[in-house]
C-alpha cells in the first residue's frame, strides 16, 4: 500500500495541474482584477480617447472656420498664417484619431468625405470660375475629391506652398469658408456620435460590449477592434503613405504636399497608436498598457519600446518629406522599418495575446 | 501482483483522467465539419469593422502583396482627366472609388429622400434584348443610370424616393410595418425613354466571392429544379449571361440577378459603369454615343496590372466565422431555419471545385447560405425588368454568411436589393413566391421562436 500512497497524490496532482493555464503574471502591479481593468479600459477609451479627441477636433475646427472668416475679412500675412496654423492644428488631431478608424467615422463615410486625396485641381479651378454660390450644403453635395482637408490645403498654400495673401481671389476665399464650414459640421457630427449625452452614441456600444444592446458580442471583440485599428494605421503609414511616394520617387504621391505637413501627419498617426495603447490623451486613463503590463510585462516593454522607436525615427528626417524620399532615403527607410516593427509586435504578439486573455 | 494490478489500474485511470480533464464538450456536428468555418480554410475570426476586409488567411508572399496592391487601388479616388494621378473618372459616373460604395467591403444603403445616391445605383433598360440576350439599354442612357458627372458635364438624371408603409400581421396578432419605395427620376438630361424600366440596387458585400466563383457549374446545375420536379414549391434556375472576356454564354453567379458570370466581369463592369473607367475587359466608355462622351481615346484608362490586382483583391477576401454556434437560442433558430425550408435556397453547405491554380479556394467546404440560383420572390419584390432569363420577380439567393455583422461593419441594417428592409425580420417577411410556404411557417411562429430564428441569422 505504500505504493498506493505515493501514486494517489501523483494522480491527483496530474489531474489538477492538467488544466492549469500558463500564467505569466509574475509582475502584478495592480490590485485590480483583469475584468475590472477591461471595464476601465473600455470606459476610458470611449471617453478620454475617442470622445476627447473628437471634442478637441471639433473645437479646433471651429477655430479653423473662424480663422478662414478672419482672413476673408482682412487678407494680410498674419491672418493667412493664423488660418494655415489652424489647419495644421486640427489636422494633427484628426491624424491622431486615425488610430481608431471604426464606428461612425467609418460607417458614416466621414473619413473619405473629409480626407480624400488627390485633389481634383482641374475641376476645382473650373468650379471657381463658375457663378455657383459656395455654401456648406453646396460643398457637401460635391464629390469627395473636391471637399475636405486637402482642397482647403491647396487653396491655403497654393501649389508651391508660398501663396501670398493678396493672391487669393474672392471666389477662393468663399470656397475656403464653405469647405471649413463643411468640415466643421462633420467634426460636430463625429463628436456627437460618441457623446454619451446623445441618443444612440457609439460610446455605449463600447462600454456595453457583451450585453444584448451592444453590437459588440463581447469585450474581446472591442479589444480586437482597437488592436486591429492600431495595426491598420501602422500599415497604412508605413506601407502606403510613406512607401508609395518613396518607392516611386514621386513627390506627387505625397498626401499633404502643399503645406509640407506630411511628416507631421505620419507622426501623429503613430502618436494616435500611443494614445490608444496608454489610454492617455489629455487625461491619463486606463489603457491597454494596464492590462498588458499586469499580464505580460515583456510584451508591454516591447510595445513601449517599439512605439518610442517609431516616433523617434522621424527625427532622422530633416527636410520635407517630398525631398526626403530622394535626399534622405536611409532615414525614410528607417521610419518604414520602425513602424513595421511596431506593426509586427501588435499583429503577431499583442493581437493573439488579447484574443487568448481577454475574458467576457 | 495485487499491488501491481492496483498500480497499473491507477496509472491507466490517471492517464484517462489526464486526457479527459482537458477535453471540451462535443459542440460541433458529428459530420466533423466545424460550422463556424463559414469560408472553410479561408475563414477569419473577426467580428469588428474589418470583418469583411481580411485577406484569405492562407495567402502569403507575392500573392498577398498582389492582394495588398489591389486593396490600395480599391481605395484609390479617381479624378477627371487630365491629372497626374488616378485620372479617367467619368465623364458620367456613380462613384469615384470602389470603396465609396463598398464601405469596409460591405453592404450599401438606400437613400431615404432626395439626397444624392451614395452606395446604390439603378439599372435601366427598355423592352427588348441586346445581341446576347442582355437587357436593351435605354436610348441615351445605356444600361445604368449615372447620376453624377465631372465638372461641366450633365449627369443623366437624379433619383428621389418616398416610402409607403403597410402592415404585416403574424398569426399571434403581432405586427410589423414594411416599407416599399416609390422611386422617381429628376433633372434628366433627356426625356426618359418610352418603355423605361429600372431596377434599384444597393452595393452587395464582397467577402467570400472568390469562393463562390469556385463552385463548379455542375454543382450549381445540380441545385436547379426549374420545373419543381420535387414538388416542394421551390424551383430555382440559373441565369445564362454573356461573358465579355471569353466571348461566350456562361452561368451567371454575381449581381442581384446573377447577371455577371465572373469576378473579372463584375469588377470591370463596376469600373466601367460605376466610375466611367475603361479597362482591357470593357474598353468602351459607358457614355459612348451620348453627348457626355469625352472622345479622349485614352482607353484603357486603368492599367491591366491594376485592374487585375483589384480583381484578385476581391477574389481573395476572407469570410468571417460564425459566432455563438453553441448558444441554445441560436441552435433553436437553426432548427427553425431548416423546418421553414429557408435552407431550400439558402443552402448551408457547398463544396468548391478542385482548382490547382487557385489552391486557397480549391476543394473547400463552405457555408455560404446560398444556391446562387434565381428564384421567384413574388410580385411585391418584382422590378418588372427582365435580365437575360431572369424575370422581374426572380432574384438571386444572396449569400447570408456574415450578414449578422452588417451593423458593425456598415452601421446600418438595410437589406434586400433596394435596401427597403430596415432589419432582418422585415427582409424575411418580404419573401414571397417560391418562399410562400416558408413565410407562412414564420408567420405562425411564436415571438420567442421568431427571436430564435433571428438569433440564428445574426450568428451567420
Amino acid at each position: 500500500m505504500k505504493n498506493l500512497k505515493v501514486i494517489i497524490p501523483i494522480c491527483c496532482l496530474v489531474f489538477i495541474t492538467s488544466c492549469e493555464k500558463d500564467n505569466d503574471d509574475n509582475n502584478s502591479t495592480t490590485s485590480l482584477s483583469n475584468e475590472q481593468i477591461q471595464n476601465n479600459i473600455l470606459q476610458d477609451f470611449s471617453q478620454h480617447i475617442a470622445l476627447a479627441t473628437y471634442q478637441e477636433m471639433e473645437n479646433k475646427m471651429n477655430s479653423f472656420y473662424s480663422a478662414c472668416l478672419s482672413f476673408d475679412g482682412t487678407q494680410n500675412q498674419t491672418n493667412l498664417d493664423n488660418a494655415r496654423n489652424a489647419w495644421k492644428d486640427v489636422r494633427g488631431t484628426w491624424e491622431q484619431s486615425e488610430a481608431f478608424l471604426f464606428g461612425p467615422v467609418s460607417t458614416n463615410n466621414i473619413d473619405p468625405s473629409t480626407d480624400t486625396w488627390p485633389v481634383d485641381y482641374a475641376s476645382l479651378d473650373s468650379l471657381l470660375a463658375t457663378g455657383n454660390a459656395f455654401t456648406q450644403s453646396f460643398v457637401n453635395s460635391l464629390g469627395d475629391e473636391l471637399k475636405g482637408y486637402h482642397p482647403a490645403e491647396y487653396l491655403l498654400w497654393g501649389t508651391n506652398g508660398n501663396k501670398a495673401p493678396g493672391a487669393f481671389t474672392s471666389r477662393e476665399r468663399e470656397y475656403l469658408i464653405a469647405l471649413s464650414a463643411d468640415l466643421q459640421i462633420k467634426a460636430t457630427s463625429l463628436r456627437a456620435s460618441w457623446d454619451p449625452s446623445v441618443v444612440d452614441n457609439y460610446s455605449e456600444q463600447i462600454v456595453e460590449a457583451g450585453n444584448v444592446n451592444s453590437i459588440y458580442p463581447s469585450q474581446k471583440a472591442v479589444f480586437e477592434e482597437l488592436v486591429n485599428a492600431m495595426i491598420g494605421i501602422c500599415d497604412e503609414v508605413a506601407n502606403g503613405k510613406i512607401y508609395d511616394p518613396f518607392t516611386a520617387l514621386d513627390p506627387s504621391l505625397e498626401e499633404s504636399p502643399f503645406s509640407q505637413n506630411s511628416l507631421i501627419d505620419f507622426k501623429n498617426n503613430i502618436q494616435g497608436v500611443k494614445n490608444v495603447y496608454f489610454g492617455k490623451y489629455n487625461v491619463d486613463g486606463s489603457g491597454l498598457n494596464d492590462f498588458i503590463s499586469k499580464n505580460n510585462l515583456a510584451l508591454h516593454n516591447s510595445i513601449s519600446t517599439d512605439i518610442e522607436n517609431a516616433l523617434n525615427s522621424f527625427n532622422g528626417i530633416t527636410v520635407p518629406f517630398g525631398q526626403a524620399i530622394s535626399s534622405q532615403p536611409t532615414q525614410v527607410q528607417n521610419v518604414i522599418n520602425q513602424i513595421n516593427t511596431l506593426k509586427s509586435t501588435l499583429e503577431l504578439e499583442l493581437l493573439p495575446f488579447i484574443q487568448q486573455n481577454i475574458t467576457n | 501482483m495485487k499491488n501491481l494490478y492496483i498500480v497499473c489500474l491507477l496509472f491507466f485511470s490517471s492517464i484517462i483522467m489526464f486526457i479527459s480533464a482537458c477535453r471540451k464538450a462535443d459542440d460541433f456536428d458529428e459530420s466533423m465539419m466545424d460550422e463556424r468555418l463559414s469560408g472553410g480554410s479561408q475563414t477569419v475570426f473577426s467580428e469588428g469593422v474589418g470583418a469583411f476586409s481580411a485577406a484569405f488567411p492562407t495567402l502569403s508572399g507575392d500573392r498577398l502583396d498582389f492582394h495588398d496592391l489591389g486593396d490600395a487601388h480599391f481605395e484609390a479616388t479617381f479624378i477627371s482627366s487630365p491629372s497626374p494621378q488616378f485620372q479617367g473618372l467619368g465623364s458620367i459616373y456613380n462613384s469615384n472609388s470602389c470603396v465609396n460604395c463598398h464601405i469596409n467591403d460591405g453592404r450599401g444603403k438606400p437613400i431615404l429622400g432626395n439626397e444624392a445616391l451614395s452606395s446604390m445605383l439603378f439599372r435601366v433598360s427598355v423592352p427588348g434584348v441586346g445581341d446576347h440576350g442582355e437587357p436593351l439599354g435605354a436610348p441615351g442612357f445605356g444600361g445604368q443610370l449615372q447620376d453624377k458627372a465631372i465638372f461641366g458635364i450633365q449627369p443623366e438624371a437624379g433619383v428621389q424616393v418616398t416610402w409607403n408603409e403597410s402592415w404585416f400581421y403574424f398569426d399571434n396578432g403581432d405586427s410589423v410595418s414594411l416599407r416599399s419605395p416609390n422611386w422617381s427620376f429628376v433633372n434628366s438630361y433627356l426625356p426618359l425613354s418610352a418603355g423605361w424600366m429600372y431596377s434599384a440596387r444597393v452595393s452587395p458585400p464582397l467577402h467570400g466571392l472568390g469562393l463562390l466563383e469556385e463552385i463548379d457549374e455542375n454543382t450549381l446545375k445540380s441545385f436547379a429544379d426549374e420545373n419543381d420536379d420535387d414538388g416542394d414549391g421551390i424551383s430555382g434556375k440559373s441565369n445564362l449571361v454573356w461573358d465579355e472576356k471569353s466571348k461566350k454564354m456562361m452561368i451567371g453567379r454575381f449581381g442581384w440577378k446573377c447577371e455577371a458570370p465572373t469576378l473579372d466581369q463584375q469588377v470591370a463592369g463596376a469600373y466601367n459603369e460605376d466610375m466611367g473607367i475603361t479597362s482591357y475587359i470593357l474598353k468602351r466608355e459607358s457614355s459612348y454615343g451620348q453627348i457626355q462622351y469625352d472622345q479622349l481615346g485614352d482607353e484603357p484608362e486603368v492599367p491591366d496590372s491594376i485592374i487585375n490586382a483589384v480583381i484578385f483583391y476581391v477574389r481573395t477576401l476572407a469570410v468571417p466565422a460564425r459566432r455563438k454556434v453553441t448558444d441554445a437560442m441560436v441552435k433553436r433558430g437553426k432548427a427553425l431555419f431548416t423546418q421553414a425550408n429557408c435552407s431550400g435556397c439558402h443552402l448551408p453547405t457547398i463544396r468548391t471545385r478542385t482548382h490547382v491554380a487557385f489552391p486557397e479556394a480549391s476543394n473547400q467546404i463552405i457555408h455560404p447560405y446560398t444556391d446562387l440560383l434565381l428564384h421567384d420572390m413574388g410580385t411585391r419584390l418584382s422590378d418588372n425588368r427582365p435580365t437575360y432569363t431572369a424575370s422581374g420577380s426572380e432574384w438571386r439567393t444572396p449569400p447570408l454568411w456574415g450578414i449578422g455583422l452588417t451593423q458593425i461593419v456598415n452601421g446600418h441594417n438595410f437589406y434586400l436589393h433596394d435596401g427597403r428592409a430596415r432589419n432582418l425580420m422585415e427582409a424575411i417577411l418580404w419573401h414571397d413566391g417560391e418562399a410562400k410556404n416558408s413565410i407562412d411557417f414564420v408567420k405562425a411562429l411564436s415571438t420567442s421562436d421568431r427571436n430564435a430564428l433571428l438569433a440564428f441569422v445574426k450568428s451567420l
